[in-house]
């Protein structure tokens, strides 16, 4: 199956080994994953069998993860572009503004919506850990948020590693505003809606949001890169 | 449930600035244990049989301290000693041991547990015991911080002195003067909560601002002269400058 891997790097089903596994080659990856797996499978079964949970409560919880996607936070930030109402209550109070919207976020302790503008450009990291507004975003952040390398070097040179790493140059004249996200507080970001949408409808500009564009590592989509049939 | 004092192999989580590492920005999909240990732990807070996330915050920095001390006596395996743990790895490793921690389980159990993995009948020996409540419910303090001591606009400095365990204040900001943003309420401190202490302090949290200058001194990036660094700090990591 390597030849079909090296074919097609990122099959449609995502299926794909994950990084840290590549990064120490003197490992066979299969006992490596073979080993977590069978420590993993003890923790639970230990614990399915004093009565903590189910296996089923397991799977669904699994599921329910599974299903969290940053077309969640798309849909807060094309409402904010396009509701200028919202966005204010949505800058307010992120997690009143996620419940408006039907979005679930108990986990969240508070949320911050941060707006990137022509003056002010924010990039959310966090250095002690992994912080993250998951219940928004995704409940495993992408692979370069929780690297060493990301974590050390964008507090020091954010417009480097923007970039550098992400192709997003960050205008001289605006502030670069790096947060790290280390404590009660996770941050999503309001990217710049991009010129020629004016008149777009609310769905049509949720693709356009991008995860990344979110972080601050990016910018949102611009329509150009879309097919025709999303404007009106 | 006993309180967890530091450990003397805890590891601060360490910030090289020099680090010049590429950044992979491939997309990759977590393994399959990762989500489970992830969902477990989840399932267990959202039942309130776990406390917050910050005990497990602190155990993994325990295991990184393991991993710097060579101390592998909580069953670290062969292969592993000669690297540190990737990311999912060093989550199962932390909630493990917050479980055994807090009575869940027990370093035996999860032993045996190995041991007998083929046939999992028999891991779990005598009939399965009722769902206890293990949780972590300390008594609050909230006089001790009551009045926060600083306003939007007011200089303040960070703290130099790391305390022993889990912090909650970067070490590359150790000593860095800042402006107080705003006051972003009152929470309770992760850094009692992760030891499980039977009081907490709840605390004024702040939303710091760094002049990139001033935490990076001669090594910022000259296009990065004016650029800001926002973060927030629990007031007893902060002291006045007048």
């Amino acid at each position: 199956m390597a030849n079909q891997k090296e074919q097609n790097k990122f099959p449609f089903n995502q299926q794909v080994e994950p990084s840290e596994v590549h990064d120490h080659s003197h490992e066979p990856i299969s006992d490596n994953e073979a080993y977590w797996t069978q420590r993993t499978r003890v923790i639970q079964h230990l614990l399915e069998e004093k009565g903590y949970f189910t296996a089923a409560e397991v799977r669904r919880e699994i599921e329910r993860e599974d299903s969290v996607t940053p077309m969640l936070g798309a849909r807060l930030v094309a409402r904010a572009w396009v509701d200028p109402q919202f966005k204010t209550r949505l800058l307010a109070n992120g997690k009143a503004a996620c419940q408006e919207m039907n979005i679930d976020t108990v986990e969240i302790t508070r949320l911050e919506v941060v707006e990137n503008t022509t003056s002010v450009h924010h990039v959310v990291v966090c250095t002690l850990c992994s912080c993250y507004p998951r219940a928004i975003l995704g409940y495993h952040p992408p692979s370069w948020y929780k690297s060493t390398a990301y974590r050390h070097r964008v507090v020091v040179d954010p417009r480097g590693v923007l970039e550098e790493e992400f192709g997003t140059i960050i205008p001289e004249q605006v502030e670069v505003r790096v947060m790290d996200s280390t404590a009660d507080t996770r941050y999503l970001v309001i990217p710049v809606r991009p010129a020629d949408t004016d008149g777009w409808l609310e769905s049509a500009l949720i693709p356009l949001v991008t995860r990344d564009s979110m972080i601050g590592v990016s910018f949102a989509e611009m329509p150009k890169n879309f097919s025709v049939h999303n404007n009106i | 449930m006993q309180e967890v004092p530091p450990k003397a192999y805890h590891q601060h989580i360490p910030h090289n600035p020099d680090d010049g590492e590429t950044i992979s920005t491939e997309e990759v999909t977590v393994g399959f244990f990762e989500k489970q240990i992830t969902s477990i732990h989840n399932l267990m807070r959202a039942n309130h049989q776990l406390p917050s996330f910050d005990s497990v915050r602190r155990a993994a920095e325990e295991v990184d301290g393991r991993f710097a001390s060579k101390d592998f006596a909580a069953d670290i395996p062969t292969f592993l000693q000669g690297r540190l743990p990737a990311y999912g790895e060093r989550r199962i490793l932390a909630v493990e041991t917050v479980l055994c921690d807090l009575g869940y389980l027990t370093r035996e159990e999860l032993k045996a547990g190995m041991e007998q993995a083929s046939n999992r009948e028999t891991a779990v020996s005598g009939a399965p015991l009722p769902a206890q409540d293990s949780s972590y419910s300390p008594e609050i303090d909230p006089e001790t911080y009551g009045v926060p001591c600083y306003r939007t606009g007011d200089l303040v400095q960070v703290m130099t002195d790391a305390k022993a365990g889990h912090i909650r204040t970067p070490v590359y900001l150790f000593g860095k003067k800042g402006t107080i943003a705003r006051l972003q309420g009152m929470y309770l401190n992760p850094e009692d909560l992760a030891h499980f202490r039977p009081r907490v302090v709840k605390l004024p949290l702040y939303l710091v601002e760094f002049e990139m200058t001033e935490v990076w001194g001669d090594r910022c990036p000259p296009r990065s002269l004016k650029d800001k660094l926002r973060i927030e700090i629990y007031e007893p990591w902060l002291m006045p400058v007048n």
